[in-house]
């Protein structure tokens, strides 16, 4: 019973403490990640719960999946340090809006939380938030929702491809059709050749066979670098 | 029901545990001789530049929103399958309708090329 | 509200019992792990008309132990360009989240009044969402990948993350799909039950297909070759972890066994019937064991025999192959089990 409460404080600070992350820090990469954190406490506080099944979804879709998306988009857009918006009335607003609504919400939790607290909680029948349980619920009580669900998934799917489809002809052709990959980016290159794994010499140090460590040495071998004198070129591009 | 999952908790413990030993275990027993070589990223040929500024193909994009998709459809169905032999027919064909809209979703995708690696 | 149907209402020990056996598989698998290298390196050695590593100690028993020596002794560094914290969070991560996949891996069925009066279960956690544990912290796992090549600040480490996510995403949905005609066989998540149920007929017969996607999935899931892209030293030097050396490396190296370990515990009990075999009760985990040592010689197997993948093959295969074969088998699945 201690271990659960501790678990629910090391959950909420964790949930709060992501969610300020987000907020508060500059670069999104690491908005993304404290977001992660956020996310992973809240699926804890799910377990703790005993909502078991929607802990396990809450990582495998939005820990697992929904943020490889964010990942991959902070990746696409950049790393830029720099807070957007703040200018003109939205800035000036926003502020207001956000401490009015975290008032009110606070209000509302509290008013409802403050009685329950004596309280021992609902009572939970056995096998209470199992899959098992969830399929049955989902199958006789919910069943248009969950239909509704795939076909909702089908629609974000057309959307996604028909995004990526238009924001693929601004990127770098002006016909929509797609476009040979022309001085792309180096990824997904067709002209990786195939190695038969394990030459003749057996495998390379450092992927495969044995942790032989190929790093300090590789610097080691390096002659005197040209470029050592100049700077590292600014990343900034515009 | 909680109770069940205290080896868990022994198990994210010990996975920390070693995961923080490995890392740390370096610093302590390695030899410490910096340099101003050793400190640059590696690079082969061409000079290293910084991630920062990278750009990468929208397929990456497009691969994770489908994911999402395809995975949200797979959490689904867990919890339908477990119990899908009890509960009869009507369930049966519930359940394929839900897998047939998705997979008319996925010959929708592949049709429109998006499938296609570039 | 009446009382659920299929309430698991699973069996739980004493405290003391649970953290012991929760330590007794951690160290058992950390034990075998460097076994499981050398086996590796003995192996492809024979595999490629060689003898593999025979100097150190008795046959080259030792071997595992020296390579950790040498990672152990390494210096640590950091490229100017990293983010210091980051870079050591990642390995970390890594191993922790193979190292809590072990959880799931039934090695016996509950014991009552067996060692020392005490009644156990041989496992680490038997819970009603089962397999989904392991896709929880598979999934997981994608952090150490990306945090690994992202705070390293080369190119090479950043290419071959990205990679790595998208391989790692794309075969995660063929994972869980190949798995979900077992669940409808077996009518639970929890693999002990799912073991349980395969006492008259292995489920590696009736889901034959499942097997296949499942295990090709789980050499692209654990980044073995022939899928082993992350790393593709022709063409991204050694991906993700190119910055990385010592016993960071050696982390990453020795998460992808975990790994493999728990993916060959997770096949033996879905597909391979756990630990169902001849002989009396006490072989249980041997069973277990043997049987998982048949996945990995699998992979080392595979590992010696296929070339690489390249990159737009690998993507190809995954969602026009596998995914829509998976679906195909789960449908199939659905209709012949409760129809």
């Amino acid at each position: 019973m201690l271990l659960e409460q501790i678990l629910f404080f090391v959950a909420a600070a964790g949930a709060i403490g992501g969610a300020l992350g987000v907020v508060l820090l500059r670069n999104p990469f690491f908005s993304v990640l404290a977001l992660v954190g956020h996310l992973i406490s809240l699926a804890l506080l799910f377990l703790l719960l005993r909502a078991e099944f929607i802990a396990a979804a809450q990582l495998v879709v939005y820990a697992g999946a929904v943020m490889v998306l964010y990942v991959f988009v902070v990746a696409y857009v950049g790393g830029i340090e720099e807070a957007v918006g703040g200018e003109g009335a939205i800035g000036r607003l926003g502020p207001l809006f956000a401490g009015a609504l975290l008032i009110e919400l606070c209000i509302a939790i509290v008013g409802s939380a403050l009685p329950a607290i004596d309280s021992r909680g609902a009572h939970v029948p056995a096998g209470f938030g199992s899959p098992g349980a969830i399929g049955k619920v989902l199958l006789e009580r919910f069943l248009v929702p969950f239909e509704a669900a795939s076909f909702l998934l089908l629609v974000a799917a057309v959307g996604a491809v028909v995004l990526a489809r238009r924001r693929r002809g601004l990127e770098d052709a002006p016909d929509d059709e797609l476009p040979e990959r022309a001085g792309r980016a180096p990824l997904g290159d067709p002209s990786g050749r195939e190695r038969a794994d394990g030459g003749d010499e057996g495998p390379p140090a450092g992927t495969a066979e044995g942790p032989g460590d190929p790093t300090p040495e590789r610097d080691a071998e390096r002659p005197d670098p040209v470029r050592d004198p100049e700077p590292q070129p600014a990343g900034g591009t515009a | 029901m909680l109770k069940s999952y205290l080896p868990a908790l022994v198990f994210l413990a010990l996975g920390a545990g070693t995961g923080a030993a490995f890392t740390a275990l370096n610093s302590v027993l390695g030899p410490r001789r910096p340099s101003k070589v050793k400190s640059d990223p590696y690079e082969c040929g061409l000079p290293s530049e910084v991630t920062s500024s990278f750009r990468f193909g929208i397929s990456f994009y497009l691969i994770a929103m489908l994911f999402i998709l395809f995975d949200i459809e797979v959490i689904f169905l867990y919890p339908v399958a477990v119990g899908l032999k009890q509960f009869g027919t009507f369930a049966l064909v519930e359940t394929i309708v839900f897998i047939v809209l998705l997979f008319v979703a996925f010959v929708f995708v592949w049709r429109r090329g998006a499938l296609e690696w570039r | 509200m009446t009382a659920l149907p299929l309430a698991s209402v699973s069996f739980v020990e004493s405290t003391g019992v649970q953290i012991v056996k929760a330590i007794v598989i951690f160290a058992f698998v950390l034990v075998v792990v460097p076994l499981i290298l050398l086996l590796e390196r003995k192996l492809l050695g024979r595999f490629q008309a060689r003898l593999g590593p025979n100097r150190v100690g008795p046959f080259g028993l030792l071997q595992p132990l020296a390579d950790v020596l040498k990672l152990l002794s390494k210096e640590r560094f950091t490229p100017r360009t990293a983010v210091p914290w980051m870079m050591a969070m990642a390995p970390a991560i890594s191993i922790f989240t193979a190292v809590v996949t072990l959880a799931i891996i039934p090695f016996g069925d509950v014991r009552h009044n067996a060692l020392f009066g005490a009644s156990y279960g041989l496992y680490g956690i038997d819970v009603s969402i089962g397999i989904l544990w392991a896709f929880a912290f598979g999934a997981l796992a994608f952090y150490g990948l990306m945090l690994g090549g992202w705070a390293s600040g080369s190119k090479y480490s950043f290419l071959g993350a990205m990679r790595s996510a998208a391989q790692l995403i794309s075969y995660e949905v063929s994972l869980g799909l190949s798995l979900v005609g077992v669940v409808i066989t077996a009518g639970s998540l929890s693999l002990t039950e799912i073991v349980n149920s395969q006492d008259h007929i292995w489920y590696v017969v009736p889901q034959f297909v499942g097997f296949c996607i499942f295990m090709v999935a789980a050499f692209a899931e654990t980044n073995r070759p022939p899928f082993d892209l992350p790393e593709a030293d022709a063409e991204i030097v050694a991906g993700y972890n190119t910055e990385f050396g010592g016993m960071r490396f050696g982390s990453f190296f020795m998460a992808e066994y975990i790994n493999m370990v728990a993916i060959a515990g997770i096949a033996t009990a879905m597909f391979l019937g756990g630990w169902h075999g001849p002989g009396p009760g006490w072989l249980d985990p041997i069973w277990v064991i043997v049987k998982m040592l048949l996945f990995v010689v699998l992979f080392i197997w595979i590992r010696a025999t296929l070339p690489r993948l390249r990159y737009d093959q690998l993507m190809a295969f995954g969602w026009k192959v596998l995914l829509p074969l998976a679906t195909l088998n789960a449908l199939v699945t659905a209709i012949v089990v409760s129809a």
